[in-house]
């Protein structure tokens, strides 16, 4: 359908007009029209929503100025456009400036599109969000353009799945279309290639795992038996390094025995390559591959996801030690409630450790739906500066991991955000860690040092803050993406 | 006025105790809140700089908008303490930007490294000139202070010891997720392919492919591209019309409604993967060996594009071939063998960190010059 109607719009758009119409068209909104040009034609007298201010705002933004299609034609490389998008959440002051730079106001407009649609969302006026949904539609495309643009498209693709209300937040319509057969096998291979081509472009994932894993290293050092059992699994790449470092360790008893309980769910995500089970086999085969002594299980999640710790099967003198890996680019969003009972359910075992990656947000502001949904904004339009700045010759390579990896990941987190909505900010895991009463592990030295150096392997807009003794932000520039943080349990509810 | 050679304590060590002996040192002292400097009036103008004072210019560095922006001179006019001069501030700014950065990046004003780093300077001022820190007092806190220092300064060459240990082993740790990644990658692509048409060739297909690559990386790292007449000999001498059944790996591996481009792209990324992975025990030699060498704490700029330019070129080489070997999709793909080798370079990944790493002394021309037009499979 975007396709469609972005051919549509080719046409010259300068003879829109505001008038209303009485045609009829496929569209059953009474509101939202289509004239012959197929530009949407709005009924403002019959939406409900708030007057003219509001009314003259978005006219202006739909409202086109000539210069749009040859600006946009008119570039043919990427400039790094990271628009700063602190503008305030108040629509009412739009700056009409048309000076500076023709992108930068694109950009300004285009997130303040972004801004409308998420209000009319929130404030229920599903044809408003529509309307301006089809015309961000016209402004902007995944696969070319400015940072701001396809980010843009990808926040447009979100907000339009959670208007039509599939709440899967998977945005199917910037994904393969192909034939049903093939779908899933390519979508994996997809997924596989992006993912390895994000390993490459940015220190994101390494960053949580290997912060993660060099914690539960020094965690262990003197034990036989070490048991981890791993929230959110996927194809267990966090693993293999872990390993190696395990079979290649000078202190203490030398290659201890791996033991990894991985939690499964009904479904592995539809991202994920292959199953639990297919992941425990290759773990298997890897370990075996470098002579690491290694057996791995499965523990399954109830229905509605919630972990039952008696589900588990501990052995003792091992080391227990929980991995919760959450929101890394490619994994599904897990319900809070899920990851709340798996942290809470943790606590009863006594771990020796517990290592949590997750996202970092940003200041909330007044919090709610908008706010987040601007925070979201920030954050993806850092991430997708972050490999433009590391990579901007690779536009290509960047599409990829673009539509395959962080396309759904914005549609997910959005998803999440809308149905988070009326509830409290929900705010951290790794402070709900600390109010349940886990106890902070110091990050070594040496895992700071390995921090530091991983990013220095790349661009050098990374960098990593400390924010407490136990916790490592990943920023990027000023914007913090991905936090590890690093807790164990309080001494006296041992034994 | 206090005379140094008065304090003599148990815990000094004996160094600085001959030192001690041995100068005299007349310290000026004004009183215990005011920015009095002690100062030693020996040869070389040494200055104790106290807790207090440290205070005072790293808060005016900080005016100045950090160590680097900050120079000696307005980090002078900035304290306004008389007394105190160029000569002080410059190496005491240089200490302190060293500091900053084994520090690192993070945010916190003070780190164990810097803090270790300074006490380290403080330590070998000590050592320098015995300075008598006389607002502290008794003997027994100079000596706590100069144990403490010698402490520190041990502290620092551990640190230094373990970061070089922490590369080493980030690099190992890399490398083993790389190739995890590469087993599953395989065994999705294995997987793909069974599902589609089996084909006879695609094994040899691959084998040769790792042939090439092997062949191709190894003129890579070890020579300039003295003779690329051979490599061109041998990518001709494999010309052949496209093969009828291949089994379309791209097909395989790429969305239906993906453009050629994102098919290329995919082969991209997964030729770059195979040619990474098995060109492992050469490139991972060459990393061990050039990443001891080489390693530098902060990052080398020139270096790092020189070898990205590097970089990129040995995988357009890569590219080229493997996508040559055995990606070749069913339907268009006439064009796809000649297209593909120039006009995709701007879709090339960057080679992965060990990789880059390397110091491969690539002359970019004789990359480039490298044609892959009409390598095939038989």
């Amino acid at each position: 359908m975007a396709m469609a109607i972005d051919n549509a719009f080719e046409v010259d758009f300068c003879s829109y007009s505001t008038s209303t119409t009485t045609t009829t068209t496929a569209d059953e909104d009474p509101a939202c029209t289509w004239n012959h040009w197929g530009s949407p034609v709005v009924d403002w007298g019959s939406l409900s929503s708030e007057r003219d201010e509001f009314q003259d705002l978005i006219e202006s933004m739909m409202d086109d100025g000539t210069g749009f299609e040859l600006t946009r034609l008119g570039h043919d490389h990427e400039t790094s456009n990271s628009v700063s998008v602190s503008v305030s959440v108040s629509t009412d002051t739009m700056v009409a400036d048309e000076e500076t730079n023709g992108e930068d106001f694109k950009g300004l407009r285009m997130v303040h599109l972004l801004m409308a649609a998420a209000e009319a969302l929130m404030g229920a006026n599903k044809s408003l969000a529509r309307v301006i949904l089809v015309r961000l539609k016209e402004l902007v495309s995944p696969s070319d353009g400015t940072n701001m643009e396809r980010l843009a498209a990808y926040f447009t693709e979100a907000l339009q799945s959670l208007l039509e209300g599939s709440g899967g937040g998977h945005s199917k319509h910037l994904i393969t279309n192909g034939p049903q057969h093939h779908r899933d096998k390519h979508r994996e291979a997809d997924m596989l290639a992006a993912f390895q081509l994000l390993q490459d472009m940015s220190p994101y994932v390494k960053f949580g795992h290997f912060t993660a894993n060099q914690a539960i290293l020094e965690a262990v050092t003197h034990d036989r038996r070490i048991h981890i059992v791993d929230y959110d699994i996927m194809e267990g790449i966090q693993w293999a390094s872990l390993m190696q470092a395990l079979v290649s360790r000078k202190e203490g008893p030398p290659t201890p025995h791996l033991r990894i309980t991985a939690l499964s769910r009904g479904s592995n995500g539809w991202r994920s390559i292959g199953t639990i089970q297919e992941t425990g086999r290759r773990l298997t085969t890897f370990a075996s591959s470098i002579g690491q002594p290694f057996s791995f299980h499965q523990c399954r999640l109830d229905s509605d996801e919630t972990f039952r710790p008696s589900a588990l099967k501990l052995v003792r003198g091992e080391a227990l030690i929980i991995n919760c890996m959450l929101n890394l680019p490619h994994f599904s969003h897990r319900p809070p409630s899920s990851v709340a009972s798996f942290l809470s359910g943790a606590k009863t075992l006594n771990p020796r450790l517990v290592t949590l990656v997750e996202e970092e947000a940003g200041p909330i502001g007044d919090g709610g739906f908008m706010g987040r949904f601007i925070d979201s904004l920030h954050h993806y339009s850092a991430v997708f500066d972050s490999l433009e700045a590391g990579f901007p010759m690779q536009c290509r390579a960047r599409a990829l991991v673009e539509r395959v990896i962080l396309g759904p990941q914005i549609a997910g987190s959005l998803t999440q955000i809308y149905r988070n909505r009326n509830e409290e900010e929900s705010g951290r895991w790794s402070e709900w860690l600390d109010t349940m009463g886990f106890n902070p592990v110091s990050i070594s030295f040496a895992n700071h040092c390995q921090a530091k150096l991983l990013l220095g392997l790349f661009n050098d807009g990374y960098r990593v803050e400390e924010l407490a003794n136990n916790r490592v932000v990943l920023d990027w520039k000023s914007r913090r993406l991905l936090s590890a943080s690093i807790w164990t349990s309080p001494p006296d509810s041992d034994l | 006025m206090y005379h140094h050679h008065q304090h003599q304590g148990k815990n000094i060590n004996s160094s600085s105790r001959m030192a001690v002996h041995n100068e005299r040192h007349l310290f000026l002292q004004g009183g215990h809140g005011d920015s009095g400097l002690m100062l030693s009036t020996d040869a070389k103008p040494r200055l104790k700089w106290t807790p207090d004072l440290h205070e005072r210019f790293i808060e005016a560095v900080n005016q100045l908008g950090g160590a680097d922006k900050a120079t000696p001179k307005t980090v002078m006019k900035l304290m306004g303490i008389p007394g105190l001069t160029l000569y002080h501030l410059k190496s005491h700014l240089q200490k302190y930007r060293l500091s900053k950065n084994l520090h690192g990046q993070t945010n916190n004003g003070s780190t164990k490294i810097g803090a270790v780093a300074m006490a380290g300077k403080r330590m070998s001022e000590a050592n320098g000139s015995p300075m008598n820190s006389l607002s502290i007092g008794p003997q027994a806190n100079k000596g706590i202070q100069i144990g403490e220092a010698l402490q520190m300064q041990i502290e620092v060459q551990r640190r230094l010891h373990e970061q070089l240990e922490v590369q080493r082993h980030l690099q190992l740790r890399i490398e083993a997720q790389g190739k995890y990644l590469q087993s599953v990658l395989e065994k999705a692509q294995e997987t793909l392919h069974r599902q589609n048409l089996g084909t006879v060739g695609l094994e040899a297909a691959k084998l040769q492919l790792s042939e090439l690559v092997s062949k191709v990386s190894n003129q890579c790292l070890n020579s300039a591209f003295p003779d690329l007449k051979d490599l061109r000999g041998l990518c001709c001498q494999q010309t052949q019309p496209n093969p009828p059944n291949d089994c379309s790996m791209d097909s395989c591996l790429t969305s239906c409604e993906g453009s050629q481009r994102d098919q290329e792209i995919h082969n991209n990324g997964m030729c770059l993967r195979t040619y990474n992975t098995h060109k492992d025990p050469l490139m991972h030699h060459q990393t061990e060996m050039k990443s001891s060498e080489n390693k530098t704490m902060g990052n080398d700029d020139d270096d790092d594009r020189r070898m990205f330019f590097a970089d990129r070129n040995c995988s357009d080489l890569s590219m080229s071939v493997g996508l040559r070997g055995g990606f070749s999709q069913a339907r268009n793909e006439e064009h796809s063998f000649l297209d593909v080798g120039n006009k995709r370079v701007d879709s090339v990944n960057r080679l992965p960190y060990f990789a880059t790493k390397l110091d491969l002394n690539v002359d970019e021309k004789h990359c480039k010059q490298f044609d892959l037009n009409g390598l095939s499979w038989s």
